[in-house]
């Protein structure tokens, strides 16, 4: 049986309604597909949340931790980058991460590290961090393009209570006394801590005058383990005549060759 | 020029007359009634597929308490509309509205991607999480832009076609 050629213009609208037919197919496979991997992403990808806390250098407190995410599906995320904010409860920003942006291919897995630096130089905002429990704020951003055509964001704010590890500290001194030609004052130091690791260090405490002149002090060995708390009281020597009404008392906590300066607390 | 095998030539072939094309109207155009019984059924699948299963998704995240990210008054308008139109093509396909209501069909659904590219990108809090996830489906949307523009264009020249030879293209489409 002989068929006639279709006319041209018949021919046309056909391939056009042909490769709208085919696009349509296309998109439908493509989103059946990424929405397929989306889950086994999620699924795969359970936060892990270890996020530990330590004393490091330069008077800081580091929160680190990782952030796994194994991408099993058939596309890749492009373009992740990982933020995080700490603020304290006033608001004030304590410290910042960032890591990316990252290429995560289609079946392969990948950790990133997360290492927020706190500084708590007495004084400053983060400074009470090292002697007052409070909340604190976890702000987290990540954003990336799944399956080449997907922007994502996710964005999280999580508060969790901080446990300082010198929680209420107080370093008072008594009555000065004078025995032997020498003058002693007794010190007492006590704190609890309620950081998830034990203090273990030295304490040096320093008795000094309005004028910033040290008129004695002392090292206390400490180790105090994670929720104990912690009350001695020691006699430090002070220098005859060193007028301490109005002067100050510092403390400085050393561990591991970190050394950490806490709030100088005012001697009435 | 053929030859005997003793080199006489051979007598001349009876000359064999061209295959006359088929007649215009060897098509089978399906009766009104029939065609508006198939429409129905079409747009009874029609807004099954793009009302009553969107429509039942969007009210499942309502249930959940997502915020959704279309409201289901739109969702409902345009998927019936467009349900309508397409069923309404089937129907008239042998006469010559069948271009202008391809067109119709195509710009319906333009215009409700448009809707849904106008949007903001969907911002999706998770329930009983304080996570927020922001999804911005732009490159989707206009990839499925795509479909009815090549399905306008395709109305825009069956129009033209039947303007200018109109029943044309019936033996294709209704062979007989």
């Amino acid at each position: 049986m002989l068929h006639r050629t279709p006319p041209r213009l018949y021919r046309v609208s056909r391939l056009l309604r042909r490769i709208s037919l085919v696009v349509l197919i296309v998109v439908l496979l493509y989103l059946a597909s990424a929405v397929y991997s989306a889950v086994r992403l999620v699924e795969s990808s359970a936060p892990s949340g270890k996020f530990s806390t330590a004393f490091a250098e330069n008077n800081t407190v580091v929160i680190q931790g990782s952030v796994s995410i194994s991408n099993p599906g058939y596309y890749p995320v492009n373009g992740f980058d990982l933020s995080l904010r700490v603020l304290n409860r006033t608001g004030t920003l304590l410290g910042t991460s960032s890591d990316g942006p990252t290429q995560i291919a289609a079946g392969n897995s990948t950790s990133f590290p997360v290492a927020i630096y706190v500084p708590v130089v007495a004084g400053t905002a983060a400074g009470s961090l090292l002697v007052a429990d409070q909340p604190l704020t976890t702000i987290v951003w990540a954003n990336a393009t799944y399956a080449y055509l997907i922007p994502i964001s996710v964005h999280f704010i999580e508060n969790r209570s901080w446990g300082a590890p010198f929680d209420s500290l107080r370093v008072a001194p008594g009555t000065i006394t004078g025995f032997d030609g020498s003058t002693v004052a007794p010190v007492s130091v006590s704190f609890l801590n309620h950081a998830p690791f034990p203090d273990t260090g030295t304490l040096e405490v320093m008795l000094v005058t309005a004028s910033s002149v040290v008129c004695g002090s002392t090292t206390l060995t400490l180790d105090v383990p994670s929720g104990a708390d912690y009350d001695q009281t020691q006699d430090v020597p002070i220098t005859s005549g060193c007028p301490l009404e109005g002067g100050s008392v510092l403390a400085s906590y050393t561990s591991s060759g970190v050394t950490l300066e806490l709030p100088p607390e005012a001697i009435p | 020029m053929s030859a005997t095998p003793s080199g006489s030539p051979s007598p001349a072939a009876p000359t064999v007359p061209p295959p006359t094309p088929p007649s215009s109207l060897e098509y089978r155009i399906p009766s009104l009634g029939i065609r508006i019984a198939s429409g129905t059924v079409r747009f009874v699948v029609l807004v099954i597929v793009l009302v009553v299963i969107p429509v039942a998704a969007l009210d499942v995240l309502h249930s959940l308490s997502i915020a959704l990210p279309i409201s289901v008054e739109t969702e409902a308008f345009y998927g019936v509309l467009i349900s309508a139109l397409l069923a309404a093509r089937y129907v008239v396909r042998p006469t010559r509205a069948y271009g202008p209501v391809t067109i119709a069909a195509a710009l319906a659904s333009i215009l409700f991607l448009i809707t849904l590219l106008l949007e903001p990108p969907y911002t999706l809090a998770v329930p009983q999480t304080p996570v927020t996830i922001t999804i911005a489906f732009d490159a989707i949307l206009l990839l499925l832009l795509l479909i009815p523009v090549l399905t306008l264009a395709a109305g825009a020249v069956t129009t033209v076609e039947d303007v200018r030879s109109p029943g044309e293209r019936l033996e294709f489409d209704f062979p007989g």
